[in-house]
């Protein structure tokens, strides 16, 4: 969860991602955040986020994000 | 005749009932049901005061509710502000105070405040709506010279404005890009942009002019309700995406939407790069692709099919029949221009703002006699077609010689294994200033500054060939995907 935190700090320091439960709904993350996040999530972990991934509930919490992260690398 | 947007939807309800007017992910709602529930929703409205000629601020969504929202304070006689879905409380209270709102309509309880303010959880639209349809009145729509929205621009030329548009200029702008984008009856317009932004409200009131189906979308951070809109069988598809959503697309799914079939895609007013165009013609060959050109003060005015009209660098096409461009000094004398003789854009017609709210000064400086006059520079060629080389404060004076970087950019575009580049000017003791280019090479690629320079000599005038020359990782673009060009102004 550490690492995913500091991934996401370097991309969107203003951001509290410990806490935000709406990252998407509130319009907090911007579709350009999400491609920095993509991006990198797949460079950092090895996996490859799919169209079928590309949705709020899984960008809406560290958690949710951290869930696909880990669905992807059990796939 | 012309009607008032809000005419049209009871026109559209009584001859195709049936027919689907908005779709959402999770909702959708004919043309009949739409018409009833702007009737009753009118009808709460005026009961709880709002009276013809009010302005109303309200925060904009992309929801089934917003459109009655939106139709409704129409058919009440009322104004329509519309205000980003995140923006705060006080902010929304600052603009009611400039715009000299009549009600503020909340979608959370408000903290009091000089306005009269109407309290409507978004969910509770649709049954409010309902509870007031038994006492709606027959309706009796706004004249075409009444004012219908105040849409707020970004604010690129600095303080934010509210440009205010009446009935018959919305009408006007949904006839040219009916005509211009080649709408049909059963166009199914898949419309990502949040409906406070002028052109995504645009395409609202454009479908429902035309009776045919807007499928909203909150942005483009949900990506795979995207790919579901472009696989819902409800009539043929096409999309309106800023330059943002096309990158957004590339960026997260590669080349994934060459396997659709799309009518048409329309991009709002600032232009492409280059680069993003190219590869939407390369993937969608049968689409066509248009650059829609025009301003909040003056709507959609040219059209440019840029997929099947190729080869016209800074082309934004035809004026569309409620438009007419004249070209002008900076006195705004109407001039012959030509490549060699550029001068101010200015438009002429229907879709022209009255004005900008409560700010005559700014009024007076850009529109007279019904005629808005753009900063931005460009000439109109023997064809018709109009071109845009850039905004007025972007022309490079080089010895007294005017140079618009972006015709040089288009033409180093052209070069073998360059992937972006920018055109700047820097100090220079002689010309005072000269031209130098950022270029980014494609992957692995040395630039060669003699062959570039000679490839340049060949299709540029002299003076338009770049003096100083440097190869760089990126260039700096906005978040939308503009060249920054403010980020390489020289340090004074």
């Amino acid at each position: 969860m550490e690492k995913l935190l500091s991934i996401l700090q370097a991309i969107r320091p203003d951001v509290d991602f410990r806490h935000e439960k709406k990252l998407i709904d509130d319009g907090i993350l911007h579709s350009f955040d999400i491609i920095a996040i993509v991006n990198d999530l797949n460079d950092a972990y090895d996996i490859e986020i799919d169209v079928a991934d590309l949705e709020p509930d899984n960008f809406n919490t560290v958690e949710a994000i951290h869930a696909l992260i880990e669905r992807l690398q059990n796939e | 005749m012309r009607k008032p947007v809000v005419a049209y939807v009871f026109d559209h309800a009584a001859r195709t009932p049936d027919k689907w007017a908005v779709l959402t992910p999770s909702d959708r709602i004919t043309y009949a049901q739409l018409a009833a529930e702007v009737r009753g929703y009118s009808a709460f409205l005026r009961a709880s005061g709002v009276k013809k000629g009010d302005v109303v601020v309200v925060r904009a969504a992309q929801t089934i509710e917003y459109a009655v929202i939106y139709l409704a304070i129409h058919l009440s006689g009322g104004v329509v502000t519309s205000l980003e879905h995140t923006i705060s409380d006080e902010a929304m209270l600052q603009i009611a105070r400039q715009v000299s709102a009549g009600v503020i309509l909340y979608d959370h309880a408000p903290r009091p405040n000089e306005y009269p303010a109407l309290y409507i959880p978004r969910a509770d639209v649709r049954l409010r709506a309902a509870q007031y349809a038994a006492q709606a009145e027959a309706p009796a729509f706004p004249g075409l010279a009444d004012s219908a929205d105040i849409l707020f621009t970004t604010g690129t030329t600095g303080a934010s404005k509210g440009v205010e548009l009446s009935h018959n200029a919305l009408t006007a702008t949904a006839e040219n890009l009916i005509f211009g984008c080649g709408y049909r009856p059963d166009t199914m317009i898949i419309v990502p942009g949040p409906l406070n932004h002028a052109n995504a409200i645009r395409k609202l009131f454009t479908t429902f002019v035309n009776g045919s189906t807007i499928y909203l979308l909150n942005g483009m951070t949900n990506l795979k309700a995207f790919f579901a809109a472009l696989e819902t069988p409800e009539g043929t598809v096409a999309c309106c995406l800023p330059p943002a959503a096309i990158r957004t697309i590339f960026a997260l799914t590669h080349d994934r939407i060459a396997r659709y079939r799309i009518d048409f895609i329309e991009s709002a007013t600032s232009p492409l790069p280059e680069t993003d165009k190219q590869r939407l013609c390369e993937l969608l060959p049968d689409t066509r692709l248009y650059n829609n050109y025009g301003s909040s003060e003056a709507a959609s005015v040219c059209i440019y099919d840029y997929n099947h009209t190729p080869g016209k660098a800074g082309c934004v096409g035809r004026p569309m029949p409620n438009a007419r461009i004249l070209i002008v000094d900076d006195d705004h004398r109407v001039i012959d221009s030509s490549p060699d003789r550029m001068g101010l854009i200015a438009c002429q017609g229907d879709v022209n703002m009255k004005g900008y709210v409560n700010d005559p000064a700014q009024t007076a400086e850009v529109l007279q006699n019904g005629v808005v006059y753009t900063s931005d520079v460009g000439f109109i060629d023997s064809e018709g077609y109009v071109y845009v080389s850039g905004r007025k404060g972007d022309v490079i004076n080089v010895g007294g010689l005017k140079v618009a970087p972006t015709e040089v950019e288009s033409a180093v575009l052209g070069f073998e294994g360059v992937a972006d580049c920018i055109c700047i000017p820097v100090k220079d003791p002689i010309s005072g200033q000269a031209l130098q280019l950022l270029v980014v090479m494609e992957d692995g690629r040395t630039l060669d500054e003699k062959a570039l320079r000679a490839y340049l000599s060949r299709t540029l005038e002299i003076h338009k060939v770049p003096r100083f020359y440097r190869q760089v990782d990126h260039v700096e673009r906005t978040y939308n995907g503009k060249l920054n060009r403010k980020a390489y102004l020289p340090s004074t």
